[in-house]
């Protein structure tokens, strides 16, 4: 629907506003523009319906070059609905919703049937507010008369800015509401900028974040949420948004990543010593190419010491795993569903990635709660999920904030320290009563953990 | 009582006088305005010329009304048509700077929303910029109109019509009667035409922008 390739602006002043994005828009697509004031925002849009030209690159609207198409027939083509509102202050609300129609030779009468049918859709009714001028109107009111006008000729492609920008917060929410309805009922595609996250992440069937006229990082909310490439992103965010959806965070993002493993052809006294460093009652097995085929619990190796020369011979398959992506609500579903006390995490290969057991989901929660209540007085930032998301994330930009937050970082990767987590315990299993061989303090964790 | 008296019985002198009085200031800010106006548009296209132009017009209007008549009338020679021409000048600023200032003044928002509706330059001047821009517009065409009302009067001096010429010839003849037959219904003329465009300013204003919110 719409695209743009390599596209600058530089102003005549010398203000690099944007500089070379690239951005598609699929058709029905939500995608929300978002960044500090002056990131060139404004400009984006303002190049797609060329109100400004660019200094280089191109954009193509349905497949074509704009630059092929006349300015006045491609502007009434998209609908556009400026940062700040700007109704016609000499038109009544029927006349303001009605301007393009106008422009493009609509009869009277169904220019006016249109207008009225718009009103309806927000919610005001037409007899009363037809004849009313934007003076008279509330902030409200006008933003929604605003959004009319863009949508009155029915263009498949909108641009909005800020069209919720200057309202009071429940204001807001409410025509975010109606407008979201409102665009999946219609099916455009939308093109809409915003500095507000919360708009953001609310609207947007993906969000592009800019940064000094540059696309920054894109992806869908949840991705946004999930992998912020740097701290940049995550600032932006805003970090009591990234703690505060337990259903955003991934397993990957809270498992432990290098639990305690053994092959099926290591002995069983090899296993037990395995367990004994590492501290768990368990081992889970993988072949050599890493992927998961069993585990064993220590209970069973004991029993089966003299009998048992593998490993292999003693295990179990495992019946329930997560998969690498899958949200850590769904993965705890299932170990409630199960009575499990672990889960494997796999990739869709079954290469075994991590384990996530239940004192570090018990930890993340601790932290969640902690953090909501205390990290914000303290000015502190959440210590978990953020250092969760630190350690694990693989991202070289990712560095960076683990410099900026040396401490954090450290004390977040003692606390998910494998050594003291795995504590495999199979429900169904006869452990429960003979966990003798563990160390005490293992069990007592284990007793706590039940 | 005396005053009124003889004021009834040369009754047809001063309807006249009015009458031609009129003419000239119409005639006068007709012209004014139409020229004021257009130009006054062309001037916010172009940025350039429009400081030197209006700064110009203001020139012309610092220029004593004699001294301005009096370089009329080589070129006009005398009567009506050198104080048409001289009052037409006259006229011309408030129209001009009004109009300019007028179509200026509309919020760089509304044009914006006008250009990204698609509308062609004409449609954002005929659409948005004029009727915005209308009670602007209209009052330089009143104030102009008043004052050149009051101006009028001068024009006897160069041989033109008008109340005027009930006034110069009641200082010629030492006749202050005539001279306030002719120029109290001056200032009444030019109280009524103020009173007058007022209401022709306020219904042009659009309602949109007279109304405020309750
Ligand atoms: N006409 C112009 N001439 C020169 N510089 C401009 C012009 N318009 C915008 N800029 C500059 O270009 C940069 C980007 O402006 P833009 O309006 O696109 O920002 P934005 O992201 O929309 O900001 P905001 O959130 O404040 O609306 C800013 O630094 C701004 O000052
Ligand atoms: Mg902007």
């Amino acid at each position: 629907m719409l695209r743009l390739r390599g596209v600058s602006k530089v102003y005549p002043d010398g203000t690099r506003a944007v500089s070379d994005v690239n951005l598609d828009v699929e058709e029905g697509e939500f995608v929300v523009l978002i960044g500090r004031s002056g990131c060139g925002k404004t400009t984006t849009l303002k190049l797609v319906n060329r109100l400004i030209e660019p200094t280089s690159g191109t954009i193509y609207v349905k497949g074509k070059d704009t630059r092929t198409v006349d300015p006045v027939v491609l502007r009434r083509s998209i609908g556009y609905v400026i940062q700040h509102v700007g109704l016609f202050p000499h038109m009544n609300v029927v006349d303001n919703i009605s301007v393009v129609p106008r422009l493009l030779g609509w009869p009277k009468e169904k220019r006016e049937k249109r207008a009225e049918e718009l009103l309806e859709m927000v919610g005001m009714e037409p007899a009363q507010f037809r004849h009313k001028y934007p003076r008279e109107l509330s902030g409200g009111q006008q933003q929604r008369v605003g959004v009319l006008r863009a949508l009155a000729s029915d263009p498949d492609l909108i641009l909005m800015d800020e069209p919720f920008g200057a309202l009071d917060p429940i204001t807001r929410e409410l025509l975010q509401d109606e407008f979201k309805r409102l665009q999946k009922n219609l099916g455009k595609t939308i093109l809409f900028v915003t500095h507000d996250i919360d708009e953001a992440l609310k609207l947007a069937d993906r969000i592009v974040l800019m940064k000094d006229g540059k696309v920054h990082q894109t992806g869908t909310p949840d991705e946004i949420l999930r992998q912020p490439a740097d701290v940049f992103v995550r600032t932006f965010i805003g970090p009591e948004r990234l703690v505060r959806k337990p259903d955003r965070v991934l397993v990957e993002e809270i498992m432990i990543r290098t639990p305690a493993v053994a092959m099926a052809d290591d002995g069983l006294r090899q296993g037990l010593e395995i367990m004994r460093q590492r501290r768990t009652d368990g081992l889970l097995i993988v072949d050599p190419e890493g992927k998961l085929e069993g585990y064993v619990t220590v209970s069973a190796v004991q029993k089966n010491l003299d009998v048992a020369s593998r490993l292999g011979e003693v295990s179990k398959p495992v019946p329930v795993f997560a998969i690498k992506g899958e949200s850590v609500r769904d993965a705890v579903t299932r170990m409630v569903d199960h009575r499990l006390s672990y889960l494997p995490v796999l990739d869709a290969q079954g290469v075994l990635q991590g384990l996530i057991t239940r004192s570090s989901l018990v930890d993340v929660l601790v932290e969640m709660f902690w953090s909501t209540n205390n990290g914000e007085q303290n000015g502190d930032q959440p210590l978990s999920l953020k250092g969760g998301i630190a350690r694990n994330d693989n991202d070289k930009d990712d560095e960076e904030e683990r410099k900026g937050d040396k401490s954090r970082s450290a004390g977040a990767e003692e606390k998910y320290s494998p050594s003291h987590r795995i504590i495999i315990l199979d429900h169904n299993d006869d452990t429960h009563s003979d966990v003798h061989d563990v160390d005490d303090d293992a069990r007592l964790r284990h007793a706590s953990g039940q | 009582m005396d005053l009124l008296a003889y004021m009834v019985s040369i009754g047809d002198r001063i309807v006249e006088a009015l009458i031609q009085h009129l003419w000239l200031a119409g005639v006068a800010v007709g012209l004014g305005t139409l020229v004021g106006v257009p130009l006054g548009i062309f001037l916010t296209r172009a940025e350039r010329v429009a400081q030197p132009i209006l700064g110009f017009a203001g020139v012309l209007r610092t220029i004593p009304s004699l001294a301005l008549l009096g370089f009329m009338m080589p070129v006009f020679g005398i009567g009506n048509p050198p104080a048409i021409a001289a009052l037409f000048l006259y006229s011309l600023l408030p129209i001009l700077r009004n109009t300019y200032t007028g179509i200026r003044g509309v919020d760089p928002v509304t044009l914006e929303a006008a250009k990204g509706m698609g509308m062609t330059d004409r449609q954002m001047l005929a659409l948005v910029q004029l009727p915005i821009a209308l009670p602007v517009i209209m009052s330089g065409i009143r104030t102009s109109t008043v004052t050149i009302v009051g101006w009028a009067t001068v024009a006897a001096f160069i041989g033109g019509g008008g109340l005027g010429q009930l006034i110069f010839t009641g200082l010629v003849m030492n006749n202050n009667r005539l001279l306030l037959a002719g120029a109290i219904p001056s200032a009444l003329l030019a109280i009524l035409v103020d009173y007058f465009l007022g209401y022709v300013e306020n219904r042009v204003t659009p309602k949109g922008l007279k109304v405020q919110r309750a």
